[in-house]
């Protein structure tokens, strides 16, 4: 009897302590994905604000940079073209539409006379503001899928992760073309 | 007085306060010996002895740490510090109930305008004895404040300190409790099944509320955790920041202020200074809380001369780690400013994993 009472007693308490690793396994890779989804919902958001500032820069600049139509024009296509899309083909356009800002941003040097508008000025800084933004939220992301991708990995969550159908997710990189860090010191001499 | 004068106060002290303990050494033997007068007598001798040694060291402060703030181009004023409400909007401590501020140090460090003093915080508590109960002054934290005024705004807000200090402080214990009962619970109930005769049907009720009291223990604890500072809590990339500091605000703020280049000032100073830190950057001011005694400590042992050239280096040099997060602030603040930071807002390219 008292054989019996001990089995019963320790197959019960490991038992409890299987059900209680599989709740908290459980409820750890469902915090990381729903943790990736908001990150990525903050990219988004930034990146939304950051869109609906280019056509009033657009507006702003269009007078003073006359030279510079073409430019202009492509970067207000890309922003319809990244608000009409989603998915991969989404994260394109907002990579090209970045692309073309950083080419207006480099042309504004050759027009002085933008710098005595208060408009455009309010609007770099707001724009300035938009992408540093952009930037802290994409740095959240990327954390929040390092810590996503590792419980993918680890035991006791990948099986569960497994049988959710989860899979790892890929994190922001930057560019070849902008790894070379920028030279302050040239630019403080502006 | 000069560094010659106190220097032979110095030899004067060391002397008079040697004699003074060999003495207090000796009576205390006498003592053992079933002599209480001479144990008394040396108890008497030896506080004598260290209130020579204190004098000498209020001494030398008060003529030396004066000099020295002038002599790196700072006001210094002994008796006044920074006061309560400047200290309290650093938001880096509850309000206390007692707060003490002296060794007041103002002025520029690379051209950054600073106030720096020595606070100590306290808490009443209640002390009974039999059925008088008392009011006591706890000190629970003494340290320097630095208060750094920054040229620029900075939006947002954040603040970190030393890895895991606050979480411990208020979670451990409960759950400690709380697993204590509940294994005391388990064994009463499985000797009962296992000796005392009791069905494991009738146990069974006993486990279940066992193993749920704990559940919402821990749920309970994880979500005051989750609320108090978890959803505040910013993950950053710095594996050594990480393993220094715990960083608490907004998710986007608070990456905002703590780049890269920053984080990495950060983990210099603490390594410098060897002591916790904590901080906090809000609007036109950075903050910064280091945990220690004292700034200027004077070993009787140490010739004068030497104990002034020691306060110096430290001095300029924390000073000069302390800005040098500064200057990565006003750094990172001027290159957002003309754009040089675009061009990590770069378009959400995915790599291929």
């Amino acid at each position: 009897m008292l054989l019996m009472n001990t089995l019963i007693l320790v197959f019960l308490v490991f038992l409890g302590a299987l059900l209680a690793l599989f709740v908290w396994a459980y409820n750890t890779v469902v915090a990381r994905k729903n943790q990736v989804e908001n990150a990525f919902g903050t990219v988004e958001a930034q990146l939304k604000r950051r869109r609906d500032l280019i056509p009033n820069l657009v507006e702003a600049v269009k007078q003073y940079m006359a030279h510079e139509r073409d430019l202009l024009e492509r970067l207000t296509r890309l922003r319809e073209w990244a608000e009409r899309t989603q998915g991969e083909e989404h994260l394109k356009a907002e990579g090209e539409l970045s692309q073309a800002l950083r080419q207006v941003w480099a042309r504004l040097e050759a027009y002085p006379e933008l710098k005595a508008s208060g408009n455009f000025l309010q609007l770099q800084a707001a724009l300035t503001e938009v992408e540093d933004s952009i930037a802290a939220a994409r740095r959240f992301y990327n954390q929040a899928v390092t810590e996503y991708n590792n419980v993918l990995e680890q035991i006791p969550f990948a099986p569960i992760a497994r049988a959710m159908g989860l899979a790892r997710k890929p994190v922001f990189t930057v560019p070849e073309e902008e790894r070379a860090a920028p030279d302050l010191g040239e630019l403080f001499r502006r | 007085m000069s560094p010659a004068e106190l220097e032979v106060f110095r030899k004067r002290t060391l002397l008079a306060s040697g004699v003074l303990f060999s003495l207090a050494g000796v009576l205390f033997l006498l003592g053992l010996g079933g002599r209480g007068w001479a144990f008394f007598l040396g108890v008497l001798l030896a506080l004598f002895a260290r209130f020579l040694i204190k004098a000498f060291q209020a001494g030398v402060k008060e003529a030396l740490v004066a000099p020295l703030a002038e002599a790196l181009g700072f006001r210094y004023s002994p008796e006044r510090g920074l006061s309560r409400e400047e200290a309290l909007a650093s938001g880096l401590f509850p309000p206390p109930d007692g707060y003490e501020a002296e060794d007041l140090v103002e002025g520029e460090v690379s051209g950054i305008p600073f106030a720096s003093s020595d606070i100590a915080l306290y808490n009443k508590v209640e002390v009974k004895s039999g059925n008088v109960s008392t009011y006591q002054y706890q000190e629970f934290f003494r340290g320097t404040l630095y208060r750094f005024h920054l040229s620029f705004s900075v939006e947002g807000e954040v603040r970190f300190g030393p890895r895991g200090r606050r979480i411990q402080v208020v979670h451990k214990a409960a759950l400690f409790i709380g697993a204590f009962i509940v294994v005391i619970g388990l064994l009463m109930v499985t000797v009962g099944v296992l000796f005392g005769g009791v069905s494991i049907r009738d146990a069974l009720p006993f486990y279940a509320f066992l193993v749920l009291f704990f559940f919402m223990l821990l749920a309970s604890t994880l979500r005051r955790k989750e609320g108090f500072e978890r959803s505040k809590r910013v993950v950053l990339e710095s594996p050594e920041f990480e393993r220094l500091y715990d960083a608490y605000g907004d998710q986007i703020e608070a990456r905002k202020l703590l780049t890269p280049r920053l984080q990495e000032a950060l983990v210099r100073l603490r390594k410098y200074l060897g002591r916790p830190v904590w901080g906090a950057v809000r609007g036109n001011d950075l903050w910064l809380l280091v945990e220690g005694k004292d700034r200027f400590p004077v070993p009787i042992l140490r010739p004068v001369g030497e104990t002034l050239e020691a306060w110096k280096a430290r001095y300029r040099a924390e000073l000069l780690e302390a800005s040098r997060v500064v200057k990565v602030l006003r750094l990172e603040e001027e290159a957002r400013r003309r754009g040089a930071l675009l061009g990590e807002g770069e378009a959400p390219q995915t790599s291929k994993q």
